[in-house]
């Protein structure tokens, strides 16, 4: 298994999270979604999974790059 | 009761059915067809729903609400003869818009220059349509895909045309996502398309330059172009009202109240210019197709310069961000974004379209206002 980390690929508020750790997710589902300019985007887990680690909250301001999460790959 | 009686209260009654002409019945239902793409469509319909009901009030017949003493002429009096509706407006798109993605990478801002490309080829063409001139310059402003810089430059120099120009620019930055999307398909290569464009190597914006910013734009381009003042003005200092910091109830009023019901006024007030005898005419199907050609004029232009700076610049630009150079605002920016997406899950262009569609709010007004210096110098306003 290998670990995967996802960061930010825009600056914006993370509107939702919707995934918690340890839950099991397909590559196109999305785990994030961040709002920028009144738009929400939604972050793929990219690479089927476990998600490991969530690092962000609702609410809370991310620069682009910022680690969002891990994912441990199937 | 006599016949003679209940004849004269028929009469009455029926005044209003037999003064109905053909011209105030197309309006009416001009105006029910405004109603339907708002309410049914989700157009626009803070715009539309107010300008339809007010075609619909202004075009039945004896109620005169357009006449010297009717409703909806006090409010057109009041707002839009003496353009303060337009600037109101701007004042709450500027409270409203976050410069700092322009900021972030200024060199877009020529891009917001492109997107005013349409403005002039329109000019040309309505005058090659025989337009008279400052029918010509209020006709070319559609291009500007901006509805409050289209009225005010049109009260001021071409107000008989002010109900084809408004409905025209309105329903114009409603159709951006139908109109933009395959033009900026046909005018890009996948490779182009598909190009991310990263934020990782943006500085952050301190308060000091977000509020600088509006005090210098305000300086600088009053004095390159002091016929603008009114809607450059009320713009930056919407913003400056905003990103000041402490005068948060002037920009939640500017944001909110202020700008609600100047919307529902000017929407009004635009509806009761749809007069049937001016309306229904080949003039107002021209003005259509050069406010299309307008808004393509500037998608394409915004594209290609994005390519030209390409050419010379080491750090590239995906050319679909050039289309939001209008002003039509945030839906240009939404539409570069969304075409990006379709092409490449892992391009978020959002923000870097949002620096070019806010560079486009300032062209338009910057590109109305030279307009209008340039002809006032040549002496055909004053």
């Amino acid at each position: 298994m290998a670990e995967k980390k996802i960061t930010a690929p825009l600056p914006g508020i993370v509107k939702k999270v919707l995934v918690n750790a340890g839950q099991k997710v397909g590559a196109k589902d999305a785990v994030i979604v961040i709002e920028a300019m009144k738009m929400e985007n939604k972050i793929p887990a990219k690479s089927a999974g476990t998600v490991k680690e969530v690092f962000i909250s609702e609410g809370q301001n991310v620069k682009a790059g910022d680690k969002l999460f891990t994912i441990d790959a199937d | 009761m006599t016949s003679d009686t209940v004849m004269t209260i028929l009469n009455g009654i029926l005044a209003g059915f037999e003064a109905l002409t053909w011209q105030y019945a197309a309006m009416i239902i001009i105006g029910c067809v405004l109603l339907w793409l708002g309410v049914k469509h989700d157009f626009e319909p803070l715009l539309l729903v107010p300008i339809g009901f007010g075609c619909i009030l202004a075009n039945l017949p004896l109620a005169n609400m357009m006449g010297d003493e009717g409703l909806l002429r006090q409010f057109y009096n009041a707002g839009i003869i003496n353009e303060v509706f337009p600037c109101l407006i701007f004042l709450g798109i500027g409270a409203m818009t976050d410069f700092t993605p322009l900021l972030a990478n200024p060199r877009v801002l020529l891009l917001g220059g492109a997107g005013q490309f349409g403005i002039f080829l329109t000019l040309l063409l309505a005058l090659a349509c025989g337009f008279e001139r400052l029918e010509a310059v209020c006709v070319g402003v559609i291009g500007a895909c901006d509805g409050p810089t289209s009225i005010y430059v049109t009260s001021q120099f071409a107000p008989q045309l002010l109900g084809p120009i408004s409905v025209a620019a309105y329903s114009y930055m409603s159709l951006v996502p139908l109109i933009q999307p395959p033009l900026m398909r046909l005018c890009t290569t996948k490779k182009e398309r598909t190009m991310v464009m990263a934020y990782t190597d943006q500085k952050p914006i301190s308060q000091t330059v977000r509020i600088i910013f509006p005090v210098a734009v305000t300086i600088i381009t009053v004095l390159i172009a002091p016929m603008g003042a009114p809607l450059m003005g009320t713009l930056m200092l919407g913003n400056f009202l905003r990103e000041c910091g402490c005068v948060d109830r002037l920009n939640k009023a500017a944001q909110n109240e202020i700008c609600n019901i100047v919307t529902l006024l000017l929407g009004l007030s635009v509806g009761a210019t749809m007069n049937g005898e001016i309306f229904l005419t080949t003039k107002t199907l021209i003005i259509f197709v050069l406010g299309a050609i307008a808004i393509s004029g500037d998608t394409i232009a915004g594209i290609y310069l994005a390519k030209l700076m390409n050419l010379f610049s080491k750090e590239k630009i995906n050319p679909l961000i050039g289309s939001a150079g209008i002003s039509a605002f945030p839906m240009a920016a939404r539409v570069s974004h969304r075409v990006g997406q379709e092409e490449n899950e892992d391009n978020y262009l959002i923000m870097h379209a949002m620096g070019v569609n806010t560079g486009g709010q300032i062209g338009s007004v910057l590109a109305a206002s030279i307009m209008l210096a340039v002809l006032a110098a040549m002496g055909y306003i004053h």
